[in-house]
């Protein structure tokens, strides 16, 4: 059947567009879904900030001798990165470790998620948007706290918890994108380390 | 698959003709934080979501509609992420280049904000006109109507001539 002219016309007529990303887009998804689920976020973030101020009493110790910083074992390997700038401590790396689910059925699975998703990402650009949220939640939470001591380095711990807790999420919800929801995944561990050009953890290190 | 798996996949799937779709309405500045805005919503109504997979992609091309309609009346919001999209948009485009057609567009725009839109739904989005029909929440019969008259119009405006066999166009099925 010959072609109408007109409708030759027609669709090239239309504007030129954007094709974007599929990282972007993915990580967009995954943002948009974080949003939606506000209750659960606090609930980790309380257990989250809990291990970071436990981390930050061991972790103080290898703080001193940034020059020769070491990472801790099972964060040597550098596939699970995710950079930020830190208030006054400059730009700073965190690292990932693989979780551990105690389930050998499900360990490899798991973690291949998580590993292509941090290799098809741009993390930083997916974390941007929780982060002023997660910010705004630990200040609220010292505000009107008459117990809370103020600490110089506070900015910069709140910033570590932050985009510490931004990458947590996001991993989840991919997670659970992929049929992990966090009752799967009950009783699984992992670690997270920061290491930033001009961190200082505070006296006697 | 579960109900988050299915929404990311849809998602991930419309993602780039949302995009086109939002971009050639509100403009690529606009359209990377309603894509945002969309996808939200989706999420919030995730229970919603269709089975069948082609149904499932009209589902979300309603929500897009409907987040076109907030930032008509003015509700707009800021995505970071969006900034990336906005950059890409300057860097990447599909063809056709953008000063191809303008003196169709130009036409189109003319007609009748109805007619415009049927016409833009099937040759710019690649929709059917059942399927546009549907978005546009009118019977298939009346977008058969609209299209036809705006066919008739724009063939006049623009000087085409007329159809080798009847005058059908594209998307009815």
């Amino acid at each position: 059947m010959a072609t109408d002219p007109l409708d030759e016309m027609l669709d090239c007529s239309a504007p030129a567009t954007a094709r974007p990303e599929p990282g972007d887009i993915r990580a967009m998804i995954l943002a948009a879904r974080e949003e939606t689920q506000p209750p659960r976020r606090g609930r980790r973030r309380a257990v989250l900030t809990a291990a970071l101020a436990l981390f930050l009493v061991g972790g103080a110790g290898v703080a001193a001798a940034s020059s020769d910083w070491l990472w801790s074992p099972g964060l040597e390997d550098p596939d699970r990165t995710y950079s930020y700038t830190s208030p006054t401590w400059g730009q700073c790396e965190l690292r990932f470790s693989a979780l551990d689910t105690h389930d050998m059925f499900t360990n490899d699975e798991v973690n291949r998620i998580v590993d292509d998703w941090f290799a098809s990402t741009d993390v930083e650009a997916a974390a941007a948007p929780l982060v002023p949220g997660i910010l705004h939640e630990l200040e609220e939470s010292r505000a009107g706290d008459p117990a809370v001591d103020p600490d110089p380095r506070q900015a910069d711990l709140d910033a570590w918890t932050a985009h510490t807790q931004a990458v947590d999420e996001l991993v989840h919800a991919e997670l659970a994108a992929n049929g992990f929801a966090s009752e799967a995944l009950g009783g699984t561990e992992s670690h997270s380390q920061v290491h930033c050009d001009g961190e200082d953890w505070g006296d006697g290190e | 698959m579960s109900r988050d798996a299915a929404l990311t996949r849809v998602l991930e799937e419309s993602a780039t003709d949302l995009l086109a779709y939002l971009s050639r309405r509100a403009g690529p500045d606009d359209a990377a934080d309603l894509l945002g805005e969309t996808m939200v919503i989706a999420w919030r109504r995730s229970s919603d979501l269709p089975d069948e997979p082609e149904r499932a992609r009209m589902w979300v091309f309603g929500i897009a509609r409907g987040t076109l309609a907030n930032h008509d009346r003015g509700q707009r919001r800021r995505w970071a992420l969006a900034d990336r999209l906005r950059l890409q948009g300057q860097e990447h485009h599909s063809s056709p280049a953008a000063d191809e057609g303008l003196e169709v567009r130009d036409a189109i725009a003319r007609l009748d904000p109805d007619l415009a839109e049927i016409v833009r739904l099937v040759h710019w989005d690649r929709l059917s006109l059942v399927h546009a029909a549907e978005l546009l929440g009118i019977p298939s019969s009346t977008a058969r109507g609209r299209y036809a008259r705006a066919r008739e119009l724009l063939r006049a405006e623009l000087a085409v001539g007329a159809a080798p066999n009847a005058e059908n166009g594209a998307g009815f099925a």
